[in-house]
């Protein structure tokens, strides 16, 4: 008899730890979005003392002016139809399943040789002719692209933003902001813009989008281990002096993340590459 | 109390928990893609049930393979091709509720975003930092047409994965 009531009271324990754990479960479903309320009640809590969150249409003008210094540094964009289709298709293929897929998002090729790639916010990025001569498939370009992506999904400008209204001591830098104080609006941007172009993000932000990049080309079904190709290359033609890089770590310590992530995400090398569409820039 | 009595009380208290692992195990994914084809068969080939939207939830019913077999909230039941879907419920509608919060907070200029909202290519903000700034005409209709470029549809994209044997037509 006490046996008994102790299976019948181990078994409905057993049914509140599941109900539990089922509560669990859905709460951390729910986590994410609960979270941007968190976000917009903590954004209401700081316009309180003086900042905002950066809604969409102030990224849109945060990105266009940012989008206006990297095309004019770098000699313009290429205006070859066919090239720029292709690229926007790639582009939008990895965007469409990235985990910011709900912004538009514009992709352009710049007239410059050296090797490199960039990212407005609302979506503006860039990638160099030099770079493009370098790559192989169009796997490889996914998961540039993907890391540019990256950077927007995770707002990292974004933060450099809000860090250069701070520093500039401008309390509200929203749209009605910018149209009365278009100066202010311009010291901000090119504060950032320094930041970008010339000093680098902060290392762990380029080293989550390389990891976060990848794992959008692989969703799309492109190989992950075409990026690790794509960098130890480049780290074969300019090696690792932080001087040729200065904005983003060494191509070894990229490499290492990267082999990290595609391990620790359980990305699997059988994606494909598509050599030869690439080679041809075509939409075919 | 006879001996089988506590013993119905087991049986009872087993048909309750087998009723709720049932309702606690019923595992939740969201579409983690702008768009995504929910299909009646587990191939690409197969006839599109229903067209899923962005953080849209799907009751997961099997995984096999690189696809996984949902029904929708709607009741519809079908496969949809696992790279497409995530068990974290994609938060990226912040965009449009941070937009919400700044337009509750700054009355006018909510709508002058609204109504620049739908102008293409630069907006008057970074128009008047490309005047202050010297960029140049040529470099500011760059940027003016990278974002007007709008030649490129939702189906133009499906059709391009198509032709590459990518994702979920992949051979």
């Amino acid at each position: 008899m006490r046996n008994n009531r102790a299976i019948a009271a181990a078994i409905t324990f057993g049914a509140i730890a599941m109900v539990a754990a089922w509560t669990d479960v859905n709460l951390a479903a729910d986590k994410k979005s609960k979270d941007s309320l968190f976000d917009i009640l903590g954004g209401l809590g700081t316009a309180a003392s003086g900042f905002l969150p950066i809604g969409y249409e102030e990224e849109k003008s945060i990105g266009q002016a940012i989008a206006l210094q990297v095309v004019a540094r770098s000699g313009g964009t290429v205006e070859q139809p066919e090239l720029v289709r292709y690229v926007n298709l790639v582009g939008q293929a990895v965007a469409l399943t990235s985990d910011r897929p709900n912004i538009p998002y514009h992709f352009a090729v710049l007239k410059d040789d050296s090797i490199n790639a960039f990212a407005a916010p609302a979506g503006y990025v860039f990638v160099t002719n030099g770079l493009l001569k370098q790559t192989q498939n169009e796997a490889e370009l996914a998961a540039v692209l993907g890391h540019e992506i990256a950077h927007v999904s995770q707002k990292h400008i974004l933060e450099v933003i809000q860090r250069s209204k701070q520093l500039a001591g401008v309390s509200q830098a929203g749209l009605a902001a910018a149209k009365q104080n278009p100066q202010a609006f311009k010291n901000i941007i090119d504060t950032a813009v320094k930041k970008l172009l010339d000093e680098g993000l902060d290392q762990e932000k380029e080293i989550e989008a390389d990891a976060l990049g990848d794992v959008f080309a692989a969703r799309v079904g492109y190989d992950p281990t075409a990026y690790l190709a794509l960098l130890t290359r480049l780290r074969t033609l300019k090696g690792d002096d932080p001087a040729f890089f200065k904005t983003h770590p060494s191509f070894s310590t990229r490499i290492d993340a990267v082999q990290n992530s595609i391990q620790s995400h359980g990305l699997k090398p059988n994606g494909v590459l598509l050599a030869e569409r690439f080679a041809r820039r075509s939409t075919d | 109390m006879n001996a089988r009595h506590p013993l119905r009380l087991v049986l009872l208290i087993m048909m309750i928990v087998g009723g709720l692992f049932s309702v606690a195990w019923a595992e939740t994914v969201f579409v983690q893609a702008k768009t995504a084809k929910l299909r009646s068969g587990k191939t690409s080939l197969d006839k599109v049930v229903a067209d899923l939207k962005y953080g849209e939830p799907l009751e997961v019913v099997k995984t096999e393979g690189a696809w996984t077999e949902v029904r929708t909230r709607s009741g519809a039941t079908g496969w949809i091709f696992a790279s497409k879907t995530t068990t974290v419920k994609p938060s990226g509608s912040g965009d449009d509720e941070l937009a919400k919060a700044g337009r509750l907070f700054k009355g006018k200029e909510a709508s002058d975003a609204t109504a620049s909202a739908g102008a293409r290519g630069l907006d008057e903000v970074s128009g008047e930092y490309a005047k202050r700034s010297g960029i140049s005409q040529r470099d500011r209709d760059m940027v003016d047409h990278m974002t007007a470029y709008n030649k490129i549809t939702d189906q133009d994209v499906e059709d391009f994965l198509k032709k590459g044997g990518l994702g979920e037509y992949a051979k």
